[in-house]
């Protein structure tokens, strides 16, 4: 009676990967069991980067943690303020003046183009096409001057702030973002030809890490993951906030269910957000930006609770703010996509994986730790 | 839609209360024996197949914990929160893992930061976030982080402040600016 190899521990290689590894995406590990080639079991590890942001912020003052919860999410960091300040406006009842909501949207949809440049590059990365990933932080990096300039920060903007934004946008400022968005249109059939086009990246990407269309619901998946599986799921078009619904556009949706499919959702994604940049480039109305807000020092949010939701370049994005009345929050949770995907949907998926597909896999959810550990 | 949930909810649990309803957005309060039932009908009977977010508050005054838990329903686009109380001591929440495997790691987070149980769950007590925790759950509003911090890690030492002038004085004696010298130099 021989032992069947898959079920015998005496057979399975025990592997560490991550949290030092550049596969990985963030500070998280993955924690695997191999039969052979396979992954028969997988377990993520957090808790490398843990700050403690949701204790943090229940001991400042509200308008403290605006510095705070843009450092939930690095490379799209607008998000954060976004939900917060929409939690915070929602329980005070601030009005947002109509330009400052354009602004507003022009800034989220900025980030999110940047940060799909740099996922799309990043996807071919993982399978060793080192161009696309120099040519996706390039041009996020032409956005990022962007933001510098209006801001005065490339990475932590914090620029959103309850009523509005911090300031007006520059002279002359629209005129440069059409000329970045320009140049990055120009390359991108080139960024085509090289990743979405090349045998190899095919290879590795089509067939591999399939979300089934049943998993959306029962895990709760959202963005790219779950539009790469036929949902239609976008808080833009599903629950408008901004200026969303006054703008053209359909949401990006493919049924491959594979990571090439993913690669296109997000290469469909670039291109969405420059039509949709472009669309608020020519409709910012007059006006001011920005409500006058009581004594910030002595501001007291009036006691109630809200769950407000954004989507982000990664998929819906909430944050649950309890407020009781007092100089400080209660309570804000923060529900980043990355939650579900890189924990259940994760361990789930790398079953029966191959050991040179878990980086390319875990790539494809575009994950980002600090959600998971705020 | 949202007002059908509603009148849905307040048919099977009559004392439900509303704490806020907007368009396509609905958050109630039950009891928290009926918590599990309210949850399970929006599943089962309301179309809300989706479970966004568990979420815990301490409200250590009260000596209650109120969890909440966030369900979407995606063909209507409608986001219902259920929220309960439920007593701080030895607090027990049934779980969810068996319905919504993301539930699981929902309510691993919560045990670990609120030390809430919710048996049931197979993976409970397994470290998440917190590798090797030993004091009481962090995120519960008795826990001092302070106090934590200085039992912990110690009074920080205030770091050492070098005067370059004085440093450079040390070193190579006397502090002379090349036009001093010069000048010392010219004399």
């Amino acid at each position: 009676m021989g032992v069947n190899p898959a079920t015998d521990p005496k057979k399975t290689t025990h592997l560490f990967f991550g949290p030092q590894h550049p596969g990985v995406t963030g500070n998280m590990s993955i924690e695997m069991w191999f039969d052979g080639d396979q992954v028969t079991k997988a377990i993520t590890h957090v808790g490398y980067l843990h700050r403690g942001f949701e204790k943090l912020m229940e001991k400042r003052l509200w308008i403290q943690n605006f510095p705070l919860v843009c450092r939930i999410c690095v490379p799209e960091p607008d998000i954060n303020e976004e939900c917060y300040a929409l939690a915070i406006e929602e329980l005070a009842g601030i009005e947002v003046p109509e330009r400052a909501k354009w602004i507003r949207t022009l800034v989220l949809e900025m980030g999110r183009l940047a940060m799909n440049l740099m996922a799309f590059g990043g996807q071919a990365g993982t399978v060793g096409l080192g161009t696309g990933a120099m040519w996706g932080i390039t041009f996020r990096d032409f956005v990022l001057d962007l933001f510098e300039e209006l801001t005065g920060a490339r990475v932590y903007h914090i620029y959103i702030q309850p009523g509005g934004v911090r300031r007006d946008l520059p002279r002359g400022f629209r005129k440069r973002v059409h000329l970045v968005l320009n140049k990055i249109e120009k390359r991108l059939p080139e960024f085509d030809r090289l990743i979405l086009n090349n045998a190899v990246f095919k290879l590795r990407t089509k067939g591999i890490g399939v979300v089934k269309p049943e998993w959306i619901e029962e895990y709760g998946l959202v963005g790219p993951v779950a539009r790469g599986s036929g949902s239609v799921r976008d808080v833009r078009k599903d629950a408008p906030y901004e200026i969303y619904d006054k703008l053209d556009f359909d949401v990006v949706t493919e049924t491959g269910s594979d990571i090439y499919t993913r690669a296109i959702v997000r290469r469909r994604d670039i291109d969405l957000s420059i039509s949709l940049i472009r669309q608020i480039l020519g409709g910012i109305p007059a006006g001011p930006v920005a409500t006058k807000l009581p004594n910030l020092t002595e501001w007291r949010v009036p006691a109630g609770e809200y769950y407000s939701r954004v989507e982000s370049s990664r998929g819906e994005y909430g944050y649950y703010v309890v407020s009781d009345g007092s100089l400080k929050p209660r309570r804000v949770h923060v529900r980043g996509p990355s939650y579900v995907h890189a924990v259940p949907l994760l361990e789930r998926m790398l079953i029966g994986a191959n050991i040179a597909d878990v980086s390319n896999i875990m790539v494809s959810l575009t994950t980002c730790p600090p959600e998971i550990e705020r | 839609m949202i007002d059908k949930v509603k009148k849905e909810l307040e048919i099977r649990f009559p004392l439900l209360k509303l704490v806020r309803e907007q368009h396509n957005y609905l958050h109630v309060k039950v009891g928290a024996t009926s918590a599990m039932d309210a949850v399970l009908t929006a599943k089962t009977s309301l179309g809300f197949t989706t479970l966004q977010l568990i979420s815990a508050v301490d409200w250590m005054e009260n000596n209650a914990f109120q969890v909440t838990w966030i369900l979407e329903n995606y063909s209507e686009q409608e986001v219902l929160l259920i929220s309960a109380y439920f007593p701080r001591k030895n607090c027990v929440v049934p779980s969810l893992s068996q319905i919504w495997p993301a539930a699981s790691a929902f309510e691993r987070e919560i045990y670990e930061m609120f030390g809430i149980s919710f048996p049931g769950n197979p993976r409970e007590g397994e470290d998440f976030l917190l590798e090797g925790w030993k004091d009481i759950p962090p995120m519960r509003r008795d826990f001092e982080t302070e106090e934590y911090a200085m039992r912990t890690f110690g009074e920080r030492q205030p770091r050492e402040h070098i005067d370059p002038r004085q440093y450079i004085g040390d070193v190579v004696g006397e502090w002379n600016t090349p036009m001093g010298r010069n000048r010392e130099e010219e004399k």
